[in-house]
């Protein structure tokens, strides 16, 4: 078995990854809605699943520096406009590697943030709120 | 850009640097001292080289760079070293085309009196960081 290295993976807003990140995260979660009745299992719980719901968080080194991010990265003024604008977005998640499962969506970026503490790295990070469902797929040629 | 010339530019600063020169004249060196040197004198070198690891590429994220003083008194070398982190301590410009956003100073130490060669040593540690 081979894991996938972390650095590999990567969330990219239209065909553009997000820029010099650090880290990068597609957490997805369901509702429940308890259906214990008379005819449960005494003391055990019983669900179902509802609503199905999922978002990406994402961090990297902030920068303005043009030549870091030459349009084909998106910088933190890139995403800032996207979530000014309430923009829908399409996202990816994937290593971008042919064969590789991709997962991808459309969201809005509903949280961005920037951190600069004295004489360390500036930093940003965001979260996208995927809406609709998720389609898992393979990464083209 | 190397490291080398990055360090380079910290030895022009000091030798320009009128306080600097006033107590060591030309006595500032990288890594070593040659025999015979005259005290008071300076040894200078990179020490650390740091790059952060992102997802697109390593991101230089700058230097640090040792400062020794060495003099035949105490008070000579608290002097010399008074003068390099004033010329240095908080350094931000370019220097022959290469920037440097600052120079930061990180640490002092007191060094061993150093018995065979009779002087005393202060290190001094720089943090540099890079346009």
């Amino acid at each position: 078995m081979s894991t996938v290295n972390g650095t590999l993976l990567r969330i990219r807003i239209g065909d553009v990854p997000i820029g010099y990140a650090t880290s990068c995260s597609l957490e997805m979660s369901a509702e429940t809605r308890q259906t214990v009745s008379k005819d449960s299992v005494a003391s055990w719980q019983e669900s179902e699943v509802g609503t199905l719901s999922a978002s990406l968080t994402f961090e990297g080194f902030y920068t303005e520096d043009e030549t870091l991010t030459p349009g084909t990265r998106k910088s933190f003024a890139d995403i800032y406009a996207l979530f000014a604008g309430k923009k829908a977005v399409s996202w990816s998640f994937s290593t971008d590697v042919t064969g590789d499962d991709v997962y991808s969506g459309i969201g809005f970026v509903t949280a961005l943030s920037a951190s600069a503490p004295v004489e360390e790295n500036s930093t940003y990070s965001g979260t996208i709120t995927v809406n609709g469902a998720i389609t898992k797929g393979t990464v083209p040629e | 850009m190397s490291g080398t010339n990055r360090v380079a530019a910290i030895w022009q600063i000091l030798k320009e640097a009128p306080a600097v020169y006033a107590i060591t004249k030309q006595n500032v060196y990288p890594n070593i001292l040659p025999q015979n040197t005259p005290y008071p004198a300076v040894v200078y070198g990179q020490v650390a080289e740091d790059f952060l690891e992102t997802k697109d590429a390593p991101i230089h994220n700058g230097y640090r760079v040792a400062v020794e003083v060495y003099a035949e008194t105490y008070a000579k070398a608290q002097q010399l070293v008074t003068a390099i982190r004033d010329a240095i301590g908080n350094y931000t410009g370019t220097i022959d085309g290469l920037g440097f956003t600052r120079i930061r100073f990180v640490n002092q130490t007191d060094g061993i009196f150093e018995e065979d060669l009779e002087v005393f040593k202060i290190s001094l540690d720089f943090s540099i960081k890079i346009n």
